[in-house]
């Protein structure tokens, strides 16, 4: 036994200190290997900068201390050029060794562009490197191109040197800030006076159904500004116009609109597209009304009374409609028999498919065929017929129940009045046996 | 009148002669004849209607047992079952439900009508201390039996109720997992609950309601306080004059109180049966949660003092309470004490109302007390 243990133990030591020395070249080789992670340089210009008597300066070396590029090995000289190593101030900063200072704004992108389109260099951070060219395509990107001075720049939206990741919820373009860092510049009247746009947008948006879901609800699915215009570029990918985007999110409705006569109509006459129904920033929850509505976003908007498109749209609410009343008839006869105390679990429990049918049958509603929106909402009706009459027989048994039961007891309490007379006559009977007289 | 050994006197009928049998081996004409004190009035069926009670919980209960299966995957489904698909299943739920509050609230009554008698005294002190133990197994089959449809309030409140545990110092943890048999409420803790339903609670009642009843005809019943001196006290079992015999006349009384009790409970479940709510989920909680209402005074005591409040900084106090909720479980406990033993706290001889002024004032109070916090806490958020 002894011998098996002497010779047991070392090996496993052995083996132990193998595996551990392994483990930990790998760790070491997989830091060394990883950019951004090599061992950190002496940094003559924060040294110097974060306590410089300018109060900007100072703030953009500390900001920069917390940025996703100082974590990643981008330095000063990366974008302002100079020599971070020399501990002469005037020396380091000498345009002989590359310095430049500030860039000037209209070579702000070119010098992003420096990393942000070398794929090698990016490929660690699976990055794209097309925001350049997308950039330069974009209105803001054609502006700076011919010297505008005003438009936006990667620093405007990314921050010159507190740039963070997007996925951090500190970062200016993290998906739910998007809005109010694109209204910075969108919603200043002065700023977009000499453009002739509206600045309307963040305020309509945030009154929107995407701005509720993203910004109340925090619903991270929801669109932002970039979704329908690009982060970048003009467009999103594989779209020609702003207005055909909505189809990204919303395949389904889109596949409909194909079918349908105002999909010709848009290869016609250009319209009526989604924003014209829907709105663009403000977008509303649609409702049912919509088809019979004759206001800004109504069918009656383009069409008149008694034409094809107001006939068809009356039939298609009308089919809505009648089936949105039953399904509140049987909610509120659901309703009714839960407060009597049955269990309606299983009614409740088809709402959500019978709800999934008519949302079905108001996406199919962008193909405008009545056929095809009633052979959907016909089964839902179906469904909500037979949940309405699952709770009027609970309420018939409820009451059945009530009625036997009450009956019950009533009769037993009229059984307990029974004994109290019976009670009384025995104690009648007893107390006159008590005193010996008879009762009377 | 006998000739020649023989007896002329008809034979007795087969009847009787059965009864005859029984009685010569177990004095059932005794026990039907046995003298009530002569003070005997409505008040002395509320022990015998709890016990009536009780037996329809144990009848009930069997029955839903029969469909009944402890597991968080088919609790709620076969309560669903019970109600909903077998013959008269919800009139056996509903008689269940509602008799288990008819069967505090007689109890309840019962333990105020023998504090007012002063029945507690000596020599009846086991007489009330079984009787009090009989009450905390009432609650203590109204806590687990809440948990068994294992709906989401049976849930959370059976979550914040062993929660409470938790406050009782030095030991509360462990009797928390001992409770909920683990950290959180599961499957496991159904499965003790259960258990402590239908196998625990019940066999520890029978031997309770066994000692209470021996107890009770070994010593006789109270007269009442209002009786004179020398009638109050224990009265006199095999002096009849006077004081009505057991049967028919006090079992009629206990017959009508049931049938009248009855009657309110098929009221009662018919037009308003008890509910179930949607099927227990462990990661939504309720907005609000409150217990059943024979446990609203304890909860409003709590929020009095919540757990939110550090008693930490208090020196060495401190580290004895911990929380306010700490002090509220103190407080409960030291109430339910007081309960139990109250038989070696008021030790004075006397019943009579006269002599007992502080103890009734004091008790008085404690069932004021105990109303208001649980309307309190009825109606507070």
């Amino acid at each position: 036994m002894k011998e098996r243990h002497a010779t047991r133990k070392p090996g496993i030591g052995i083996i132990s200190a193998w595996l551990l020395g392994v483990a930990g070249l790998v760790a070491v080789g997989i830091a060394i290997g990883r950019p951004g992670l090599a061992s950190p340089k002496p940094n003559q210009c924060v040294t110097c900068h974060q306590n410089d008597e300018d109060p900007d300066v100072s703030k953009s070396s500390k900001e920069w201390l917390t940025s996703i590029h100082a974590r990643n090995g981008v330095e000063c000289q990366d974008c302002h050029g100079g020599d971070p190593m020399n501990p002469d101030g005037e020396a380091s900063m000498d345009t002989a060794k590359g310095y430049i200072g500030a860039p000037a704004k209209a070579d702000i992108p070119k010098l992003c562009a420096k990393c942000h389109s070398d794929v090698v260099r990016m490929r660690p951070f699976r990055l794209p490197t097309s925001q350049f060219q997308q950039y330069q395509q974009s209105v803001h990107g054609k502006k700076l191109a011919q010297g505008d001075q005003n438009v936006a720049t990667c620093v405007d939206c990314h921050g010159a040197h507190a740039t963070l990741s997007k996925n951090d919820p500190n970062s200016a373009v993290y998906i739910s800030n998007v809005p109010k860092t694109c209204g910075k510049c969108h919603a200043d009247k002065t700023r977009m006076a000499q453009y002739k746009i509206p600045t309307t947008q963040l305020a309509d948006y945030t009154k929107s159904v995407h701005g509720l879901a993203l910004l109340q609800k925090g619903d991270r699915a929801a669109p932002n500004c970039a979704s329908c215009h690009s982060a970048h570029g003009a467009t999103p990918p594989g779209r020609t116009e702003v207005a055909d985007v909505c189809g990204s999110c919303h395949p389904e409705q889109e596949k409909y609109l194909k079918q349908g006569p105002h999909w010709q109509a848009i290869a016609d006459s250009g319209g009526p597209k989604c924003i014209d129904c829907h709105g663009n920033h403000g977008i509303s929850p649609p409702t049912d009304a919509m088809l019979v509505d004759s206001g800004e976003h109504g069918c009656g908007n383009c069409h008149s009374e008694g034409d094809k498109g107001e006939t068809v749209g009356k039939q298609i609410h009308n089919m809505l409609t009648v089936a949105k009343l039953e399904m509140d008839a049987a909610a509120a006869q659901t309703s009714l028999a839960e407060a009597e105390g049955m269990d309606v679990a299983d009614i409740q429990a088809d709402v959500p498919a019978i709800n999934t049918t008519l949302l079905e049958a108001r996406v199919i509603l962008h193909g405008l065929s009545v056929n095809d929106i009633s052979g959907k909402i016909q089964p839902a009706r179906e469904q909500i017929a037979k949940s309405l009459r699952s709770a009027k027989a609970m309420q018939a048994a409820s009451l059945d129940r009530r009625k036997t039961l009450g009956l019950a007891g009533v009769a037993v309490l009229l059984l307990a009045g029974a004994l109290f007379w019976r009670w009384s006559l025995i104690r009648i009977t007893w107390r006159a046996g008590q005193s010996g007289e008879v009762p009377g | 009148m006998a000739i020649n050994g023989t007896s002329l006197e008809p034979r007795p009928r087969l009847p009787q002669r059965i009864y005859g049998w029984f009685d010569a081996r177990l004095g059932i004409t005794g026990v039907l004849k046995y003298p009530m004190p002569k003070s005997v009035n409505w008040s002395h069926t509320l022990g015998g209607l709890t016990f009536l009670l009780f037996g329809m919980q144990v009848v009930t209960g069997i029955l839903l047992a029969l469909y009944y299966r402890p597991s968080p995957g088919t609790a709620y489904e076969s309560v669903r079952y019970v109600t909903n698909v077998t013959s008269y299943g919800w009139l056996i739920r509903g008689l269940h439900a509602w008799g288990a509050t008819a069967m505090l609230i007689v109890l309840f009554a019962h333990m105020v009508r023998v504090f007012i008698y002063g029945a507690y005294k000596r020599p009846r002190e086991m007489n009330w201390i079984t009787g009090a133990l009989l009450l905390f197994a009432a609650l203590g089959f109204g806590f687990t039996g809440y948990l068994l449809p294992w709906d989401q309030i049976a849930y959370w409140a059976t979550t914040v109720g062993t929660e409470l545990t938790d406050a009782v110092p030095y030991i509360g943890h462990w009797l928390l997992v001992v409770m909920r048999g683990g950290e959180a409420t599961t499957g496991e803790t159904l499965a003790r609950f259960y258990t402590a339903h239908t196998l625990i609670l019940p066999l520890l009642a029978v031997l309770l309601l066994g000692v209470h009843f021996l107890v009770e005809r070994k010593l006789g019943m109270t007269e009442s306080p209002l009786e004179p001196d020398e009638d109050a006290g224990s009265h006199d079992k095999d002096d009849v004059s006077g004081r009505e015999p057991f049967f028919p006349n006090h079992v009629l009384r206990e017959g009508i109180g049931f049938c009248f009790v009855l009657g309110v409970l098929f009221l009662l479940v018919a037009f308003m049966p008890p509910h179930l709510e949607a099927k227990a989920d462990p990661t939504t909680t309720p907005q609000h949660i409150k217990p059943e209402w024979y446990f609203l005074p304890s909860y409003q005591l709590l929020k009095l003092f919540p757990s939110t409040t550090s008693l930490k900084s208090v020196p060495v106090l401190g580290d004895f309470f911990g929380t306010g909720k700490t002090i509220s479980v103190l407080l409960i406990g030291l109430a339910a004490l007081g309960f139990l033993f109250l038989p070696f706290l008021d030790r004075k001889p006397g019943r009579q109302i006269y002599l007992r002024r502080g103890w009734l004032t004091t008790g008085a109070v404690a069932v004021i007390a105990v109303i208001g916090l649980g309307i309190w806490g009825h109606h507070s958020k």
